[in-house]
């Protein structure tokens, strides 16, 4: 295991994004609703930009009862990136496609060290 | 009677049923319409010479000249080779172009009571289906709860050329809920009264119509039926598509996994990929195609899940029919794989 230095906590403020490489793969590192996530930033389907794609909630449903609209909702938990390109949609945390878990993406985790932040990368 | 040692059951064959007897089974005031009715004035029909100008007969049934009689079945039965068959009253696949609930539901009621009375007969294999009147599913429901448990009903159909909104529409869940409580498979099976809205759009022969006809009311509902999430609503719901063939079948898997991939957040109930589910359908094999190539129908059944997702249906007497031998002559398959199509997967689903 290696730490991958990225950069100072202040130059990654909340909302923010940026792009580091591990062992030349593009790595997308964000700061939302106050985690850091980090995930391979190149869309498995075209090659698409992930790291431009925007950040929401994972949207959730639940059938209720027979005839009855699905109760469908953002996941307080769990949040996604969607490629600009065509839509694929994956879970930050695990990297996984949303309709596909064989379909997914490295995900890394991100440690803080006295104002620094670095990227473990096995 | 059985094929190679295999029992051979047909799980799609059609009985002309005729009006004047089975207006009989009609409450009034639809017995008294019924009986004075010429043929298609309540029950659309479609066109198109199914006979190519007499070059195709029928010649061990009274049909196409006549309605077809119960004592014909057992000598359709023998000339076809099949030791069991499932048969939908014919003019009930016209049911998705009727527009109203209040024929619907005493037709329904009517037919089932009729093939009851005067068709079926397990004992001789002879079995049917419960055509819903899925234009009211409350109605569906009540049917359901009376005649499920009868031994010759071995499943719902759905007419799939009609319905509107399409299967998969939140407004049938009653009619899927009250099968997945009682285990009783719903048979999705496309109806020829489709077919002209192709001959209105300018096609001018019957095999152009024919060819797209049966086929894009069972895409249609697939789709439907899919995304909507039916099969994560009611797992254990036994779910068979007819009478399309089965190239439709990885044609549509891959088409809906492209779609849902890049717009999964429309499909939220489900929880993976819409060929996964398709692939735990059950499929009719006719009219099955039969490319020159048999390497290609094997990479056809491979990529529907293989051959136990597969039926053997003939569809007698229509014109396209096809015989048990269309399983038999595919060489890739192991004798205990064509038994599995030709009647042992019926069996299991259809508990006959
Ligand atoms: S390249 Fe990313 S969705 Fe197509």
């Amino acid at each position: 295991m290696t730490l991958i230095p990225i950069c100072s906590t202040n130059d990654l403020p909340e909302g923010s994004r940026k792009t580091v490489n591990v062992e030349d793969t593009p790595v997308l590192v964000l700061h939302v609703d106050g985690s850091y996530y980090a995930i391979e930033a190149t869309c498995p389907h075209q090659s698409g930009p992930l790291g431009q794609g925007i950040v929401l909630p994972k949207l959730e449903a639940t059938f209720v009862s027979a005839g009855k609209r699905l109760e469908e909702s953002f996941s307080e938990t769990i949040l996604t990136i969607s490629c600009p390109w065509h839509g694929w949609e994956f879970d930050l945390s695990t990297g996984a496609h949303c309709g596909d878990s064989e379909v997914t993406l490295s995900t890394f985790e991100i440690v803080e060290k006295e104002g620094e932040l670095f990227l473990k990368s096995p | 009677m059985t094929l190679n040692g295999h029992v051979v059951v047909d799980v799609d064959a059609h009985f002309f049923e005729p009006l004047h007897d089975f207006s009989n089974y009609l409450d009034e005031p639809w017995k008294s319409r019924f009986s004075g009715a010429t043929r298609g004035r309540f029950i659309p029909g479609s066109t198109g010479d199914r006979w190519v100008g007499g070059r195709i007969m029928r010649n061990v049934t009274s049909y196409p000249q006549k309605d077809m009689t119960p004592e014909e079945i057992p000598g359709l039965m023998k000339h076809v080779g099949l030791d069991k068959i499932v048969l939908l009253p014919n003019k009930m696949l016209s049911f998705g172009k009727l527009s109203s609930d209040e024929i619907a539901v005493p037709l329904a009621n009517g037919f089932i009571d009729y093939m009851l009375d005067k068709v079926v007969d397990p004992s001789e294999g002879i079995y049917t289906m419960l055509v819903a009147p899925f234009h009211d599913p409350e109605e569906s429901v009540a049917l359901i709860d009376r005649v499920a448990d009868e031994k010759g009903v071995v499943a719902l159909c759905l007419v799939t050329a009609g319905p509107e909104p399409p299967l998969g529409d939140r407004r049938y869940d009653p009619i899927y809920e009250a099968c997945n409580d009682r285990n009783f498979p719903v048979v999705f099976h496309a109806g020829g009264s489709s077919v002209d809205s192709f001959f209105i759009r300018g096609y001018r022969k019957f095999l152009e119509t024919h060819t797209l006809g049966f086929l894009w009311n069972n895409m249609a509902q697939i789709v439907s039926l899919v995304v909507q999430g039916v099969p994560e609503k009611y797992p254990n719901l036994d779910i068979v598509f007819q009478e399309s063939g089965i190239f439709w079948v990885p044609l549509m898997m891959h088409r809906l996994d492209a779609e849902y991939m890049k717009r999964q957040s429309e499909a939220p109930l489900l929880t993976k990929k819409p060929s996964k589910y398709m692939q735990e359908f059950y499929y009719g094999t006719q009219p099955l195609e039969e490319p020159d190539n048999p390497e290609y129908l094997q990479q056809i059944i491979d990529m529907i899940g293989g051959p136990e997702r597969l039926m053997y249906a003939s569809d007698y007497p229509h014109w396209d029919y096809d015989r048990p031998s269309v399983i038999t002559n595919m060489d890739f398959l192991s004798d205990s794989e064509q038994g599995m199509i030709l009647g042992k997967t019926a069996e299991r689903i259809f508990g006959i």
